[in-house]
């Protein structure tokens, strides 16, 4: 048995496939999801998702089975759910989900409810954490999805469309993150038709098929998808690190450009925003590193989802600051992406506790980008003189409240600003 | 308009898991580890709260920085298991982690899906007992069939069970049994005030946050005093007194933490009765009432005859209104209704209109009869509310203890209504 199965629960940070299938569906503003659990499993989804989705509980629901339901299976209660929804509310396309231990009672959900006669569709799927992850109920809430409900035909592709896949509002600030995207696209001539479980609607998704190429935004969340739609319906996908950085960003662009055969003339907007915001960037930095000094840590560790993980560690250690050594934790325990030579160790979140430990033991005096999970940890063991920014939830010691991405062209100078007046806020505290 | 901001859910059942009532029985005991026979996931929604409770302790400055945090472990059940079972996986993860971590003692909490697939705990943990020589305890805890706190009391018998002996009495020492945000939480702390003044000391808090030594010394304690709140709490932390009392005879003060300032004069007053110490109580009710009209008179400035409607979605089991109505009462405010909020059923509306009927005459309404508050009106409630509803103040779901947390409330509410009409908002009480 691989002994990395059984690691201290307190140095990860992930959630349930019951969070993860959910989410996706709270990212289509006009579907539903019943929960086919316990009120604890519900509460917790319910609490992850509503933090970037606040009205997400509207259109929520529980069975709340109780432990003759878990021996005679959980019809009479999925039933007084189902007829309230179909009464009240009007719900283009309705997730069932079932948690772990109803997973196990072998209820045949589909046929209930079949039987009571929605007027939408219904995706039903097992979903807790015997399945696996957020990421795996995510792809699985997805997959079902797209297997349930078909799209249009692909016909003829409209020109300079695009599709973005594995995005969601579970992951730290989501909503900034793609919007950034969105522009960042738009500036180099293309327009997103649909990024399904991040704000399309039924009627978009089922439109997406007509757009030149999907790109995947976060692999962990969007790869099997894309596969999916490659192979039901012929859709080419890119997936890529997110664009992380200036530099970055422009990268990014340029290798979606090679495939959809963009002439260099589209990136001129965005390499003339580039060049206004990094002089001025760079004139404000040179101001501070001639006060304060260099931006220098002998340890930075990153800890985040696969994908946000290794797409900032390449933008940090290329673009934004110096390190003697860059470590970075993979939350989810999965390498999505080839990782970027510039990382010096790569840790699995979901199975190197004891390493993890003694790496932010180590930290004093460094860089953390994570969440406040790590920071807890670090708090606990007293360790001095840590700049520490979010990048990843939980986050339960900041607000953003302004669009500021972390993402794009924006978010690099969001990031620089938010690395620099932490450093000189350390620096005046005498860290 | 609806009042309500969410949809309410209506509480059929218990919301809460019993697993996560294990873990925080023996979170914070020196030397233990926690295994959840369960999916990977059940422990990182334990760690989700327990992370919260880490934050709200740096928030309110009570945090410990010397606190130890038993590892928590899963067996990583899946999909697999459901066939073939979960003892072997257990038994592997028991392997692994004793020899990683070398505990103390093992507590091993069952989950829904452990409960579903039938699998002998009991016998595993006894197995790998008698091979590691740690003494491992088993504790029955899915989901279904109980809730949180059935999770931390079967937790806490277990640990009676399997480390106490008899011991001889020391004079005056205590015990507290409970939780209540743990020792540097500002309700044991104001409990502890309450025991000075009876010459009493803390000799430790248990289930959690004590060390084996000093779980296997509280047979030596002269008291035990109960830290749970009402009903449900308190049902369980009686079972708890109940047994230390019959194996050790350690005699119990049977009343819950007093919420409030009748419910601390009473407590007050009986305590002096069973110490035999009538006296010490008149003077610490005299104290506790000075204190209190100390902080009235502070506030009544910005309370007095505010207008205030009480609005109430938990059922009866998990809010008992009589404190809220006594904050009510201190403040001096206009209580111009009490609305019962949709989540209630219609048997939980009745039996909650009968509690404060005990209480009040206020008016009392359902929230579907729709009528809407007052702007200058400011909302008292078990729930967030409507945006339109500009002031709220939101009652916590564990009350703060005693006189002090009164004070608190008092406080808090106090800055609510200084607070403009038009910006309004919420002020978590």
């Amino acid at each position: 048995m691989d002994k990395q199965a059984w690691d201290n629960v307190h140095t990860q940070f992930n959630s349930c496939a019951l969070t993860g299938a959910a989410a996706f569906f709270a990212g289509i503003p006009d579907a539903a999801v019943v929960v086919n659990g316990p009120l604890w499993c519900y509460f917790y989804a319910l609490r992850y998702i509503e933090r970037a989705c606040p009205t997400i509980g509207d259109r929520f629901y529980c069975t709340q089975p109780d432990n003759n339901a878990v021996i005679y299976g959980t019809e009479d209660c999925l039933m007084e759910i189902l007829e309230a929804i179909r009464e009240k509310s009007k719900p283009s396309v309705l997730c069932i989900e079932n948690s772990c231990a109803i997973s196990l009672i072998g209820d045949d959900v589909a046929g209930i409810a079949r039987q009571a006669n929605l007027p939408c569709p219904v995706v039903s799927l097992d979903s807790g954490g015997i399945k696996g992850s957020f990421s795996e109920g995510y792809q699985a809430g997805a997959k079902e999805y797209f297997s349930k409900i078909p799209l249009q035909s692909r016909g003829e592709a409209r020109p300079r469309t695009v599709n973005l896949l594995g995005c969601t509002l579970g992951y730290y600030n989501a909503v900034n993150d793609i919007e950034e995207i969105k522009r960042l696209l738009a500036l180099a001539g293309y327009q997103v038709l649909a990024c399904p479980g991040a704000g399309s609607t039924t009627e978009e998704i089922a439109a997406m098929t007509k757009a030149e190429l999907n790109i995947v935004i976060h692999e962990e969340l969007g790869g099997g998808i894309a596969q999916y739609l490659q192979k039901e319906y012929g859709m080419p996908y890119l997936s890529l690190l997110p664009p992380y950085g200036m530099e970055g960003s422009m990268k990014w662009l340029r290798t979606i450009g090679q495939i959809m055969w963009m002439s260099d003339a589209s990136f001129s907007p965005v390499q003339r925003e580039i060049d206004e915001l990094s002089k001025k960037m760079d004139g404000a930095i040179l101001d501070m590193q001639r006060i304060w000094g260099d931006l220098w840590f002998d340890q930075t560790l990153i800890a985040a989802p696969s994908s946000t993980a290794l797409g900032i560690a390449e933008a940090l250690r290329l673009e934004w600051i110096d390190t003697g050594f860059l470590t970075v934790i993979l939350q989810n325990g999965i390498l999505s992406n080839a990782a970027p030579a510039c990382i010096d160790k790569i840790l699995n979140g979901q199975g190197d506790s004891l390493a993890i430990d003694s790496q932010l033991a180590g930290l004093a005096g460094g860089l953390l980008l994570g969440s406040s999970n790590e920071k807890a940890l670090m708090q606990q063991k007293a360790v001095p003189n840590v700049l520490c920014q979010n990048i990843a939830l939980p986050v339960y010691d900041e607000i953003i409240l302004s669009t500021r991405p972390f993402m794009g062209i924006r978010g690099a100078c969001h990031m620089n600003e938010r690395l620099w007046n932490q450093y000189i806020s350390r620096c005046q505290q005498g860290g | 308009m609806a009042i309500s901001k969410k949809n309410v859910i209506t509480m059929k059942r218990s919301y809460s898991c019993s697993m996560s009532g294990v873990w925080n029985a023996v979170a914070h005991n020196q030397g233990a580890l926690v295994i959840y026979h369960s999916p990977q996931a059940c422990g990182h929604v334990t760690h989700t709260m327990e992370l919260g409770s880490h934050y709200r302790s740096l928030g309110r400055m009570e945090m410990n920085g010397k606190q130890y945090n038993a590892p928590l472990i899963t067996s990583n059940l899946k999909e697999e298991h459901s066939i073939f079972g979960g003892t072997e996986q257990l038994r592997n993860c028991i392997d692994y982690v004793a020899k990683m971590y070398k505990p103390e003692y093992i507590v091993i909490a069952n989950s829904c899906v452990a409960g579903v697939i039938g699998d002998d705990v009991k016998s595993v943990a006894a197995a790998a007992q008698e091979m590691w020589n740690i003494p491992m305890l088993s504790v029955d805890s899915e989901g279904f069939f109980s809730d949180y706190y059935t999770g931390y009391y079967q937790a806490g018998l277990t640990l009676i069970e399997r480390f106490m002996s008899k011991q001889e009495k020391k004079k005056n020492t205590v015990t507290l049994l409970g939780d209540r945000g743990g020792p540097l939480g500002s309700d044991v702390q104001e409990i502890k005030e309450l025991l000075v003044i009876f010459g009493l000391t803390v000799h430790c808090q248990f289930p959690g946050y004590a060390s084996l030594e000093e779980i296997q010394k509280v047979p030596s304690s002269s008291l035990c005093v109960l830290l749970g709140g009402r009903a449900k709490s308190h049902m369980g932390i009686h079972t708890l007194a109940a047994d230390l009392s019959i194996k050790f005879d350690i005699p119990f003060f049977d009343a819950p933490c007093p919420i409030g300032y009748q419910q601390t004069k009473d407590w007050l007053k009986r305590m002096g009765q069973f110490l035999g110490k009538e006296k010490e109580a008149l003077v610490a009710i005299s104290q506790q009432e000075e204190k209190l009209q100390h902080a009235i008179d502070s506030y009544s400035s910005k309370l007095k005859k505010q207008k205030v409607v009480l609005c109430i979605g938990r059922p009866l089991l998990y809010f008992q209104p009589e404190w809220a109505l006594e904050l009510l009462r201190l403040a001096k405010v206009n209580v111009m209704g009490i609305i019962l909020l949709k989540g209630l059923t219609e048997d939980q509306q009745q039996e909650m209109r009968m509690e404060l009927e005990k209480y009040t005459t206020v008016s009392i309404r359902r929230e579907e009869e729709n009528k809407e508050l007052e702007k200058e009106e400011i909302a008292v409630t078990t729930h967030e509310l409507s945006d339109s509803i500009r002031r709220q103040f939101f009652l916590p779901v564990i009350p703060p203890v005693g006189v002090g947390g009164m004070i608190g409330l008092l406080c808090k509410l106090a800055r609510l209504a200084g607070r403009s009409k038009e910006r309004g908002g919420i002020v978590y009480g």
